[in-house]
């Protein structure tokens, strides 16, 4: 074995030029599909997730949960009367300056947002009942973007709060500043108004049914998801981009491989009627192969960890990060790692099928 | 005739190598399918950047102050009124030819997002193009008109039914308009405040200036003027051009990383068919070399190998992204903004593919057969002897 690992050695050390190409050219397939996958993933994840526990009632025709709707407080009374157990009123909204300069706004009921809220508090503390409007919770991608930690300020249409705590939901709402209802109100000009009322899906209320007045009951996320839904195509695009350079992938590193075994032909071949075992060869494929597709592996996870930081994906202020979570990492591992036992058993197959005396003498 | 050999060896040479060749050829063209499909994904949100709204050059836009999308602009003819009577002071009496609100909502009919616009008729034709070019104008508040992109779009003409805010609605005719590039439902502007129960609040205001106002003075002299707290923003004809602009900027950018990927693996991919090949046919460029084959000869047949090999790949992946992009175009047509999406590249995209594959392909023979000349290396010519060249 040693013998043979020293083979596969000086062959690197021969086509040192040739190897550093192939590692190359898988790297770069490699973090392609690494990329296009990540953010595939964490697009769907942050506008294609329902929460079948709440519906909101929004204004009809409208982007409820992200904007657009804006209904009166009195809905949040009907809606009680109803007999549902909860009304948690919120504003969704979005602000920016002179038109650009876009941030999304949540307004929260203090009493009640820890409840219907999902996320993890990354620094500082929550906003709490009798909270100052001053104050603002911030989500991990606004704080990213904009380079605030917790004591800084944001600014909102000219108006300064003060960043209490830092949240992560691994979602949309990463990307809003949250403060109180009524701050909320101010802000917006709004009065008494509210943009929906989350309720508990109880029976009470139907997804896909008109309440009182100009308001309609959807699902929670389902209005976003919809609004959404259009861009899932482009998500189908980006898929089928990932499907084809995941094969390209394969093709190349099968190619790479079967022509490093092609160099080596008459090397294997002398090793071979010198009474090397086939186990042995084999090795030496797979030792080559290892190497390449390990390199190349590492060298575009490295690539596209750190890509997300110099490179962002912003659609009106909505930053989108590839998501690169372990789970991912392993399963394109897996994936790329199946094809590539493919990729070295066809150049076996062709070696071991070929007539040694043929490969001595041919080229 | 040296060509025509020299062809004829080569296409030999390939079929006797064929594996390796077809796997070069198929790794490559897998790269150059998806830089293709990524160009016609590019020009398509490009065109959906530039379509939404185009407002003529001599008309101010009036939004609420902040509303980041034009929905959730609040404004009232008083605002508008306001802003007339400041142009008028500066810049004289018949300074404003027009004051036209036009209610802006967008719906979605079916999986399509398209747009509701609410604006007089008549004024409407006034500021820009509005060709009736099928059925009649509406002549009541259940009929309303359809433009030619929502009619391809929905597949819903003259004759069809609409639900707009809970209201049923007769297409009566379909308009052809410069203002608007994507799928659009008009309702005259009384006929939109009474479909969603307004009264004088709309999304968008309209000040048409005289021929002899400059829209860009008018617009500097109404920079900094506030009618209240919350209204309004003056912005040019080209303020919502620029906003959808940017929306897709993100798309844009994200695909163009995508082809720059694939540029970068189509250079690997043209090294890599060279130089591989060199390593793997050095006993026949010996023995080519030791019969009388110069080495800018062999310079010459391994840029044509390559070549050729490029070549077929490049074909196969145009091929291939042609028939993806066409298959997915006709089995799952899909729009956005009420903008159909074509996934169409266009010539431009093939000719600069295939130049910087030409590019590429030169450059990789030339950096791969640099200072290589076997009849220099003695151990080479060594090794030949006993039969084999490393």
């Amino acid at each position: 074995m040693g013998t043979m690992l020293r083979v596969a050695f000086s062959v690197f050390k021969t086509y040192w030029r040739v190897v550093l190409l192939m590692v190359f050219f898988f790297a770069v397939a490699v973090f392609a599909l690494l990329l296009l996958s990540g953010y595939r993933d964490s697009a769907m994840q942050v506008f294609q997730t329902l929460d079948e526990a709440y519906l909101v009632v929004h204004e009809k025709d409208t982007i409820g949960e992200f904007h657009g709707s804006r209904i009166s407080p009195d809905i949040g009374q009907k809606l009680l009367a109803a007999g549902c157990s909860k009304a948690v009123p919120a504003i969704h909204g979005a602000t920016g300056t002179a038109g650009r300069n876009y941030q999304f706004v949540l307004g929260v009921d203090l009493g009640h947002y820890k409840q219907v809220q999902s996320y993890q508090l990354l620094a500082g503390r929550e906003l709490q009942t009798g909270e100052d409007p001053q104050n603002a919770m911030i989500g991990r991608i606004v704080a990213e973007r904009d380079g605030l930690g917790v004591g800084d300020q944001v600014e909102l249409r000219g108006r300064y709060f003060d960043v209490v705590g830092i949240f992560e939901t691994r979602a949309f709402a990463d990307n809003q500043v949250w403060i109180t209802l009524p701050a909320a109100q101010t802000l917006l000009g709004w009065g008494e108004d509210v943009s929906y009322f989350l309720v508990p899906d109880e029976g009470i209320l139907q997804a896909g049914q008109d309440f009182e007045g100009n308001t309609y009951v959807s699902q929670r996320g389902e209005s976003m998801a919809s609004a959404t839904r259009e861009y899932l195509n482009v998500l189908q695009h980006f898929s089928n981009l990932v499907f084809i350079t995941g094969l390209g992938t394969a093709l190349a590193f099968g190619n790479l491989i079967f022509r490093l075994a092609s160099i080596q032909k008459y090397e294997l071949a002398i090793l071979r009627t010198l009474g090397f075992r086939r186990r042995l060869i084999t090795l030496n494929f797979i030792f080559q192969a290892g190497f390449i597709f390990l390199c190349g592996f590492l060298l575009a996870l490295v690539a596209a960890l750190v890509f997300p930081h110099l490179y962002e994906l912003n659609v009106f202020d909505l930053v989108i990060q590839p998501d690169l979570s372990l789970e991912n990492i392993i399963i394109i591992f897996i994936t790329l790692a199946s094809m590539a036992a493919l990729s070295i058993a066809i150049p076996l197959v062709w070696f071991y099928t070929s007539n040694i005396s043929s490969l001595l003498r041919t080229e | 005739m040296k060509l025509l050999t020299a062809l004829r060896y080569l296409l030999v040479h390939i079929r006797h190598d064929w594996l390796r060749s077809l796997l070069t050829v198929l790794s490559v063209a897998a790269i150059v399918c998806v830089y293709l499909m990524s160009s016609a994904m590019v020009n398509d949100m490009q065109r959906l950047g530039q379509s939404l709204l185009r407002f003529p050059e001599s008309l101010l836009l009036v939004f609420s102050r902040n509303a980041v999308f034009p929905t959730d602009s609040h404004i009232e003819r008083a605002d508008l009124a306001f802003y007339a009577d400041k142009i008028e002071a500066s810049f004289g009496a018949d300074a404003v030819a027009e004051e036209v609100p036009f209610l802006y909502r967008v719906v979605k009919i079916g999986e399509h997002s398209v747009i509701v616009a609410g604006a007089n008729y008549t004024s409407l034709g006034n500021i820009t193009r509005l060709d009736l070019v099928e059925g009649d104008w509406p002549s009541n508040f259940e009929q309303v008109l359809v433009n030619r992109d929502f009619a391809a779009l929905t597949g819903i003409g003259v004759g069809g039914q609409l639900s707009i805010y809970g209201s049923d609605l007769a297409v009566v005719g379909v308009i052809d308009s410069g203002l608007w590039q994507n799928a659009l439902i008009l309702l005259d502007y009384e006929q939109a405040m009474h479909i969603y129960q307004l009264v004088d609040d709309f999304q968008i205001g309209g000040l048409q200036l005289a021929a002899w106002v400059d829209p860009i003075e008018a617009h500097q002299a109404l920079q900094g003027v506030y009618n209240d707290e919350l209204c309004c923003h003056v912005y040019l004809h080209d303020h919502y051009y620029a906003l959808t602009q940017n929306a897709f900027k993100g798309f844009i950018s994200l695909y163009g990383v995508v082809q720059a990927i694939g540029l970068l693996l189509i250079t690997f991919g043209a090294y890599n068919a060279a130089a591989l090949a060199l390593a793997e046919h050095q006993r026949e460029i010996i023995i080519s070399r030791v019969i009388g084959f110069s080495g800018r000869q062999m310079a010459g047949l391994l840029l044509l190998r390559t070549y050729l090999v490029m070549s077929m790949a490049f074909l196969l992946g145009w091929l291939a992204a042609a028939l993806i992009t066409h298959v997915s175009y006709t089995l799952n047509p899909f729009s956005m903004s009420g903008v159909m999406i074509m996934l169409k590249f266009t010539a431009a995209d093939v000719l600069a593919a295939f130049a910087w594959t030409s590019l590429c392909t030169v450059l990789g023979v030339i950096v791969s057969s640099l200072r290589y000349d076997p009849l220099k290396k003695g151990s080479q010519l060594r090794s030949l002897s006993k039969g084999r060249a490393v």
